[in-house]
């Protein structure tokens, strides 16, 4: 099957991975992205570059200078305009192949139904713990991956859950989030090796590539280059995804 | 008994669990990432899960930002 655009995606579909079927899947998937600053950037940069046919992508901040040194769908004459419309302009022109819806919306769960709309996968650009519960809850309700990552410092982290064959984002972290809110430090490479990670594991994921994060949590130390990868066995016990779980549940929060 | 902890080899009670080994290196931190041997720990098993001579456990502090 001829994609009508291939020199767009000709290298990527010259890999036997892919190939013309796989960009069919890119084409065809619908993903969504909660969060468009350090890591959502450059997630929604590859996955539009890659060709993934629809995004929904959300965001309720508006652009800040000092997201500037990482966020790279964000520019000096952006500040000022909120998130979601600055990076759906970027996106159009990078690939106007591909459909992007942008909401201006918070992540909650009496908004996330309808953000997350019919997507197959759900990624995670998010900077706390709090929203991050939502859309794991959201992940499990649908029955759909969510790809986690987060970043402080040098360090990030990196998992993907699927509903039925791992743990969720709640057997990790049970407990209530803080609703203070930190400014945390950041340098760019650090939420592009993540957020990069994180795009992969999406294209993998539609175009049914083995190889996904699942039951492996990756933790990385730019500092040192250290790259530790820590097995996830299942979590019976669980109180939000076990057998007794309440997926509906506020996780604490 | 002798284990290594985040990287170094140290002198921690016998028969310990990750519960009293979170509280003996004094680890605050709420949402603690604990591996133990390679394998992810979670919460719920803190104190069921002992220690031997040897094994390895690494106290990581979550990334929650993005």
């Amino acid at each position: 099957m001829k994609n009508e655009n291939s020199a767009r995606y000709k290298r990527q579909m010259i890999m036997p991975e892919i190939g013309p079927e796989g960009q069919e899947r890119l084409k065809k998937a619908i993903v969504f992205l909660g969060g468009l600053g350090g890591l959502g950037s450059i997630i929604a940069n590859y996955l539009a570059a890659a060709g993934v046919g629809n995004l929904r992508i959300a965001d309720m901040d508006r652009v800040e200078e000092s997201n500037l040194n990482r966020q790279i769908l964000h520019w000096t004459d952006d500040i000022g305009t909120f998130k979601s419309y600055s990076a759906e302009e970027k996106l159009r022109r990078l690939n106007p192949e591909c459909r992007i819806e942008a909401f201006v919306e918070e992540i909650k769960d009496d908004t996330i139904v309808d953000l997350v709309g019919n997507a197959s996968v759900i990624v995670d650009g998010l900077d706390n713990l709090q929203s991050r519960k939502v859309l794991n809850r959201t992940s499990l309700r649908m029955g759909i991956p969510y790809v986690f990552g987060g970043v402080e410092g040098f360090n990030g982290m990196v998992t993907t859950f699927i509903p039925g064959k791992t743990p969720c984002l709640e057997c990790l972290f049970p407990f209530p989030a803080s609703s203070e809110k930190k400014e945390l430090g950041i340098i760019g490479p650090v939420a592009g090796f993540v957020a990069s990670l994180q795009a992969l594991e999406t294209i993998k994921i539609i175009v049914g590539l083995p190889g996904v994060l699942a039951r492996r949590l990756l933790h990385i130390q730019g500092a040192d280059m250290k790259f530790r990868e820590m097995v996830m066995e299942k979590n019976a016990d669980c109180g939000v995804c076990g057998p007794g779980g309440k997926k509906t549940s506020n996780g604490g929060n | 008994m002798q284990i290594t902890v985040n990287g170094i080899k140290q002198e921690v009670p016998e028969k310990a669990s990750i519960f009293e080994l979170i509280d003996y290196c004094n680890e605050r931190e709420v949402h603690l990432v604990v591996e133990h041997n390679g394998k992810f720990v979670y919460p719920n098993q803190y104190e069921t899960i002992v220690v031997k001579e040897g094994d390895t456990l690494e106290f990581i502090h979550p990334d929650f930002g993005g």
